[in-house]
């Protein structure tokens, strides 16, 4: 795996003291729970919490459990939004979990978390979130594992898709905390959280495929919770978008053509739409999550170049698309005049339900070209 | 008053006498000077109209002939046919034909192929809208907010721009 190159003039994470020791404390933890995931067998989930996780066995309908779990998120939810802490997140992504980042946390009541890479003080074009490389692995983009984070729409739409249970205590970075477990509900782990006992604060998430294969872990290695223990929090931060898409522009973007899905296979809901302005037209962001996983898509009109610097073509559910990366979860490709640009948070089934989902131009035979161009050319003749 | 041959003068000529009849025509020419010029300009009309009925038989025939039965496998056309019906001298001799034919095969074809390469590439549609290169930093950017987490912009730092390429 490729890792994206730091850029030039900007100090690297070997060269920060202080980020050389996250990087280390980060090593060190992540080969103690490498560790221990080879000695359980489990890949690189285990912690002390797993010692102590319960079974996942499916609680029946009605099951206090159901009502615990989903009260659980919901206050998750709130604390989210309303607690102050500060902490260093890591994240493991992709099959066996051999994929590791970490990132720097901030949060004030009523924002949203900041975050930044150790060791990253210049800002663009350097990447916002740089993954960590550790030796042997590559490094994804945190983005794909998200933060660990819950909003009130999120939780409604777990409780919608999936089946969330309370499931016993353990414990993430020394804090007590509360397990819920997410089920799909045609059977299977889908994630588990763990939330602080005190606070309710998500301090750690597992997230699971159909086939139930881990496919990504995030938990606090260290946080601070309450008020005083922000500090050092950056100034500045990157924006969203600011022209948010009410449902009536959305309809009439469609009736003008734009190619904006609503819900997508996967019980993926559109949470948002967002549009900037560019210098080839405007850019559509829809956001798609069935609660767990997180699908954006930018639609744009134009074409895609036959060649895209940086990327490479793959085949994917028999499309042919440009991946960014192909551990990324970044896809483009164009079709019908729009450029299509998917990022996704989410296993790779319920990407590939999405991209099949969605627009393609998979080039037509030389016969329909033939006939196409036939009726062109009267058409020349005899308007 | 003598009487001529009159019309007996063309039953000779035409060998359409008995023996007697043609013994008292022949017995007549002998004392009739007259009878005997009529008979010489009479059959010398005959020697001219056969050499020229002779000639265009031939002819007709000919290419009648060569209508039906193309010379070397070259198959003649009814057009072609009722052409050299019409106006004998009017067709190329046969190797000429073929080359004829050789060339009108070899414009067709070429046209043909002109057309089939103007509609091939008629039927291709240039992709339309400008060229694009996914900003995907940017999107990357707005999808990690969409997941909940605000990358840091160091204060100062000019927002990436979205761009396409020229």
């Amino acid at each position: 795996m490729e890792f994206r190159s730091w850029p030039a003039g900007s100090m690297s994470p070997g060269t920060d003291p202080a980020a050389l020791r996250l990087i280390t404390t980060a090593v060190v933890v992540g080969l103690v729970m490498s560790g221990v995931a080879l000695v359980s067998g489990r890949g690189p989930v285990a912690t002390e919490a797993a010692a102590q996780r319960p079974s996942a066995g499916r609680p029946g309908p009605g099951d206090p459990a159901q009502a615990a779990g989903l009260k659980l998120l919901s206050q998750a939810a709130q604390a989210s939004r309303s607690i102050s802490y500060q902490g260093v997140e890591m994240a493991w992504w992709g099959p066996g979990g051999g994929d590791m980042s970490m990132v720097e946390v901030w949060h004030q009541p009523g924002g949203q978390a900041l975050t930044r890479a150790p060791g990253t003080t210049t800002g663009w074009p350097d990447q916002p979130h740089q993954p960590v490389p550790l030796a042997g692995s590559g490094g994804p983009n945190l983005d794909e594992a998200g933060v660990l984070t819950m909003s009130t729409r999120l939780v409604s739409l777990l409780a919608a898709n999936y089946v969330i249970a309370a499931a016993g205590r353990g414990q993430v970075a020394g804090r007590p905390a509360r397990i819920v477990t997410v089920r799909r509900r045609a059977g299977g782990l889908a994630a588990w959280f763990w939330l602080d006992s005190a606070t309710s604060l998500p301090l750690r998430r597992e997230m699971f495929d159909a086939r139930a294969h881990l496919i990504s872990n995030i938990a606090f290695a260290e946080v601070s919770i309450g008020r005083g223990a922000v500090s050092g929090e950056p100034a500045a931060v990157a924006r969203a978008w600011r022209t948010t898409l009410a449902p009536g522009q959305l309809a009439r973007l469609r009736a003008g053509g734009w190619p904006l899905p609503g819900p997508l296979p996967g019980n993926l809901t559109l949470i948002g739409a967002k549009e900037t302005s560019t210098s080839s037209g405007p850019v559509v962001d829809l956001d798609y999550s069935d609660g767990l996983s997180v699908v954006s898509v930018f639609v744009q009109r134009g074409h895609l170049p036959a060649r895209l610097s940086g990327w490479s073509q793959v085949a994917l559910e028999g499309h042919k698309v440009f991946a960014d990366d192909p551990d990324d979860l970044c896809f483009a490709w164009s079709a019908g005049g729009f450029v299509y640009t998917l990022i996704a948070a989410a296993p790779q089934q319920t990407v590939g339900q999405v991209v099949v989902a969605l627009p393609h131009d998979d080039g037509p035979g030389w016969l329909s070209r033939m006939k196409h161009g036939l009726h062109r050319l009267l058409s020349w003749v005899s308007p | 008053m003598r009487r001529h041959l009159g019309e007996r003068l063309s039953a000779l000529i035409d060998g359409e006498l008995n023996d007697a009849q043609r013994e008292r025509v022949l017995a007549h020419l002998a004392k009739c000077e007259e009878c005997r010029t009529e008979a010489a300009a009479l059959r010398m009309l005959k020697r001219r109209m056969h050499t020229l009925g002779e000639a265009a038989a031939a002819d007709a025939l000919t290419w009648r002939l060569l209508a039906l039965a193309p010379a070397a496998g070259e198959e003649q056309t009814g057009r072609w046919a009722m052409r050299a019906a019409h106006w004998p001298g009017w067709l190329p001799a046969a190797g000429q034909r073929r080359h004829a034919w050789s060339l009108v095969a070899a414009g067709l074809a070429t046209a043909g192929l002109g057309l089939a390469a103007a509609v091939f590439l008629a039927g291709g549609d240039r992709p339309p809208g400008p060229r694009i290169v996914p900003a995907v930093d940017v999107f990357m950017v707005q999808h990690a907010i969409t997941t909940g987490q605000v990358p840091v912009q160091p204060a100062g730092t000019p927002s990436p721009v979205l761009s396409t390429v020229p």
